[in-house]
């Protein structure tokens, strides 16, 4: 096969920016009590699965879950385990809420206790030499949390 | 080899704007057809979806309808063309013998993405889209224009087929375009959107998902009592050159028939089909799809229409659901006709059923511009 | 069900950049490859399954240009997707059309020209639904930015490392062992011959554990192959390898679920739909212990520490023995159980071809077609993987050189 030169070349876009994209509304209730440090599972009545953010579908049950009256809801423990953890080499963006700009970031997946998911974090207080898979923690709450997923971003050791 | 059959479906009312998301859609149908079959989400084996990235705006759209589909922990795939393909895909996945029942779920959301463009989006990026000229509208305007010159139909002949799809759309509670007082002059007066293709000549943009199980013969006969047989199937594609193809006719769909025809022993399809569903995205679509199904003479479909042969109560009602013109969730499509084919079958389908018997039923989908590809399956009601 | 084989297989050299060609030229060198090895013409050819991942190059159902060119021309057709196990879903749609009865000569030929379109970008858009709605409810573009861009696989595979005695060592050196069979393969992308685990250490850090040198590029490149019924399969083919056995398994996508939502896919590392998809695949191709009846393996390997996961999920191990076993030089051209002989995913990454690639080099090895790389046993059986979406998909398929025992 003989290399042949490039002959043409065309440009063209996706506009990504012309779709769009139809969300259930479901968190509020979630968010809401994220304001008042508690945080909220979904609970599949079906299968008693519990989801934190809260889920629409149950996979496991493919049933819907009832999120617009009290059915559904749980009080979930604002502890949890690590199941996974990375820290960041490179950059990330601007803007990062991170609590401690000097460090490196320590992300973290955690599974809140009494729930069937888990979730994103960053894991602050904590030197990098002592995080382990199964590690203790909970949310580092603010004084007044804002009612949004920014409140459960962070984590510290417990 | 094995028999499957179609046990049970789900349609949900069209519409412009679905007032939900896309997921809860797919779900609801899900759950629709399986509570129609009487199982759960346990006894479906495997799970195909019919969904294209480009309209859905995600990569890997079948990824987030997992849960919504019922694929947790099932063997589970993608077609990334109408729906009917996907049927086929199932059907043959339970020939196998690896698989006793399928899910297929087929969706596309109009109000989501921009219109038109995904079809501009799988045009050769070298020639064809910098122009900008050829768009599904603007090659069916070709088309049609071909069609009307080489054998002498007429704007009205063209007319009247939306005329028929749309009054029998007033008597099907899903679709979404229903006009029940419209008259030819109607469509000829319409808005032109490149001539001679007018407004009520081209398929509304839709929102919209169905569902249909299939399962094999044992399992078929415990869901339903009376399941709907695949008796034959075809698919075919052609080239995608416009210029390369006889707009007039379709050469993909004339093989595509004669596969399924054969595999279902249909030697005259004009005296032994009963009800015909097909995916018409234009109304000169339709008569063009007649004539290479055989269901009419070749340059004959300005007379078939003419002769009220295709009209509801004819000999060969074709569409009496109303069509792609009446609802096109352009992935699901296919799989609508399916299911209007099965419901016909079973007796089902209410006000817009034919009076006739209907044992044996033919349904159709296509992919492409001017339908480059195209798939026949044809359907035996009873207990052969 | 009947017997079907791989009767031909045709590849492309993966490379960053093929700027003399388009898609359907690209596609038709992979096609002809497969075509000449059958020694079939493409009116031979019943019916063709193609895929890719089409926001890599703009082009929506990019078969509907080039499948004339690759012997669609008026010929049943259908495409399959489903991420980056496209190439192995593509391959068992073709796998199902022979073994249906309908077909007797399919052509499976997945691709992707990755250099057309921009890969950053055709990644964020498998998620950007959920960002939007993560945004909406407080979280800012660049913290969904670092729980996606740093991606699952980190925790996937710190979850695995406590749970295996799997160190960064461990990776270091499964790296350098799949550089250098790449390095032997003439189609892989990244070809380092003599790189060692030190060499690998030094790359730069992306986020703990994963070193530059952990991952996988990105390529253009394409494979094709042709599958025939037992009868045909005997007539083309001097040794056509059987694919007695194949499955694929879904399960929620992990740690993002949908609209952003919590995932019950917890853990990462467990990849309990591959342990599924492999049950159903050896059961089929009647395998019953395939730690000692599979000879080679070839896992969807796109970061290094993921030869070790997919060894164990491939039931080929106990789970968190596959560290140990490497360290023996089980996995080793020369070992009990090879495994990628290829270079794998993490030597070349055309996403729609990838995960049919692990197909041909089972079925290359098995034929001993493998040159350089071919491995020092006799291969009877192989297991071939892909995964597809985000670690949700998991596609299996067992090859031989004699047919099922079905």
């Amino acid at each position: 096969m003989t290399q042949i030169e490039e002959h043409i070349s065309i440009s063209g876009k996706w506009p990504l920016s012309a779709y769009t994209w139809k969300v259930e509304k479901f968190l509020d209730r979630f968010t809401e009590g994220l304001h008042n440090k508690k945080i909220f599972g979904a609970k599949c009545s079906n299968c008693g699965t519990v989801f934190v953010p809260p889920v629409v579908i149950c996979a496991r049950c493919h049933s819907r879950m009832r999120l617009e009256k009290d059915q559904d809801w749980v009080w979930v423990s604002d502890m949890g385990t690590v199941i996974a953890y990375s820290i960041s080499y490179l950059a990330v963006a601007d803007g990062l809420r991170t609590r401690d700009p000097e460090k490196r970031p320590l992300f973290i997946l955690v599974r809140l206790d009494g729930t069937d998911t888990a979730i994103f974090a960053e894991l602050i207080e904590a030197p990098d030499e002592k995080i382990r898979v199964g590690m203790r923690v909970k949310v580092a709450w603010q004084e007044v949390p804002k009612g949004d997923l920014g409140d459960i971003l962070f984590f510290e050791p417990s | 080899m094995r028999r499957v059959a179609i046990v049970a479906y789900a349609q949900m009312k069209y519409t412009k704007n679905r007032n939900s998301s896309r997921e809860v859609m797919i779900h609801d149908v899900a759950r629709e057809a399986l509570s129609m079959a009487g199982i759960s989400k346990g006894d479906v084996d495997t799970v195909i979806n019919a969904q294209n990235d480009y309209f859905d705006g995600r990569t890997i759209s079948n990824m987030k309808t997992v849960a919504s589909s019922g694929a947790y922990f099932k063997d589970e795939s993608k077609i990334e063309m109408d729906g009917a393909f996907a049927a086929f895909y199932a059907y043959m996945r339970i020939l196998t013998g690896n698989h006793d029942v399928a899910m297929v779920i087929g969706e596309s959301m109009a109000s989501c993405y921009p219109p038109y463009l995904p079809g501009i989006w799988s045009l050769d990026p070298t020639f064809d889209r910098p122009n900008g000229f050829l768009n599904e509208i603007s090659a069916a305007a070709l088309q049609a224009r071909l069609y009307m010159h080489k054998y002498g139909v007429t704007e009205k002949q063209i007319a009247q087929v939306a005329v028929k799809n749309l009054k029998n759309a007033n008597k099907n509670p899903y679709a979404l375009r229903k006009m029940p007082q419209i008259a030819q002059k109607d469509v000829l007066q319409s808005r032109l959107l490149y001539a001679p293709i007018r407004e009520l000549n081209a398929y509304p943009l839709t929102d919209g998902a169905c569902a249909i199980i299939l399962a094999e013969e044992g399992k078929a006969r415990q869901i339903a009592k009376n399941p709907v047989w695949i008796a034959g199937v075809g698919c075919c594609h052609d080239t995608y050159f416009l210029g390369e193809r006889e707009l007039y006719e379709c050469a993909s769909l004339e093989r595509a028939a004669e596969a399924a025809y054969k595999m279902a022993e249909i030697k005259n399809p004009q005296k032994q089909i009963h009800v015909v569903e097909l995916h018409e995205n234009f109304s000169h679509e339709e008569l063009i799809y007649c004539e290479a199904l055989g269901l009419c003479g070749r340059g004959k479909g300005g007379q078939l229409i003419d002769s009220k042969t295709t009209e509801i109560n004819g000999s060969i009602p074709v569409n009496p659901s109303g069509g792609a013109l009446s609802a096109n969730p352009t992935y699901a499509t296919g799989l609508i006709r399916l299911c209007e084919v099965a419901m016909q079958i079973r007796g089902e389908a209410g006000e817009h059923q034919v009076k006739h018997e209907v044992k044996i039923g033919l349904a159709h989908g296509q992919n492409g511009l001017c339908a480059q590809d195209n798939i026949v399956f044809i359907l035996k009601g009873g207990d052969k | 069900m009947r017997n079907l084989a791989i009767v031909g297989i045709g590849l492309t050299k993966h490379v960053s950049k093929r700027r003399d060609v388009n898609i359907p030229e690209l596609v038709y060198e992979a096609v002809k490859a497969a075509l000449d090895d059958a020694g079939i013409h493409p009116k031979d050819l019943d019916a063709l399954v193609t895929g890719n991942m089409p926001a890599f190059e703009g082009i929506n159902c990019p078969e509907l240009w080039g499948g004339g060119y690759w012997g669609g021309y008026r010929k049943p057709l259908i495409r399959i997707t489903t991420g980056g196990s496209t190439g192995a879903s593509v391959a068992q749609g073709a796998f199902y059309l022979v073994a249906s009865g309908l077909y007797d000569i399919v052509l499976a030929v997945a691709f992707e020209k990755q250099s057309d379109g921009n890969t950053t970008i055709g990644l964020n858009t498998t998620a950007l639904a959920d960002v939007a709605n993560m945004t909406a409810y407080g979280l800012s573009g660049p913290e969904i930015e670092a729980s996606g861009a740093i991606g699952l696989f980190v925790y996937q595979a710190t979850s695995y490392m406590a749970k295996s005695g799997c160190t960064i060592e461990h990776i270091d050196r499964a790296a350098a062992m799949l550089r250098n069979n790449a390095a032997k393969n003439p189609y892989a992308h990244l070809q380092q011959a003599g790189v060692t685990a030190a060499d690998i250490a030094k790359t730069p850090m992306i986020s703990y554990p994963l070193r530059f040198g952990h991952t996988c590029p990105t390529s253009d490149g394409a494979c094709a192959m042709v599958l025939a019924t037992e009868e045909k399969a005997r007539k083309l083919s001097r040794k056509p390898v059987w694919v007695n056995g194949w499955a694929a398994c879904s399960e929620e996508p992990a740690i993002v679920g949908l609209f952003g939502a919590g995932s019950i896919n917890v853990d990462p590392a467990e990849q309990r739909s591959c342990k599924l998809a492999a049950t159903k695949a050896y059961a089929m191709a009647g395998i019953k212990e395939p730690w000692k009846e599979i000879d080679l393996a070839e896992p969807y390997v796109p970061f290094a520490y993921q030869l070790f996961i997919y060894f164990e999920r491939l039931l080929l191990c106990d789970e968190g023995n596959a560290p140990r076993l490497f360290d023996k030089g089980v996995m080793e051209l020369d070992g009990n159980l090879p495994t990628c002989p290829s270079g794998a995913v993490v030597s070349s990454n055309a996403i729609g071809a990838a995960a049919m690639i692990r197909i041909a080099e089972c079925a290359l090895q098995i034929k001993g077609e493998a040159g350089q790389r071919q491995v020092t046993k006799d291969v009877h059986n192989a297991v071939a993987h892909g995964l597809g979406g985000q670690a949700n998909l998991n596609v299996v398929t067992v090859l031989s050189d004699m047919p099922s025992r079905r």
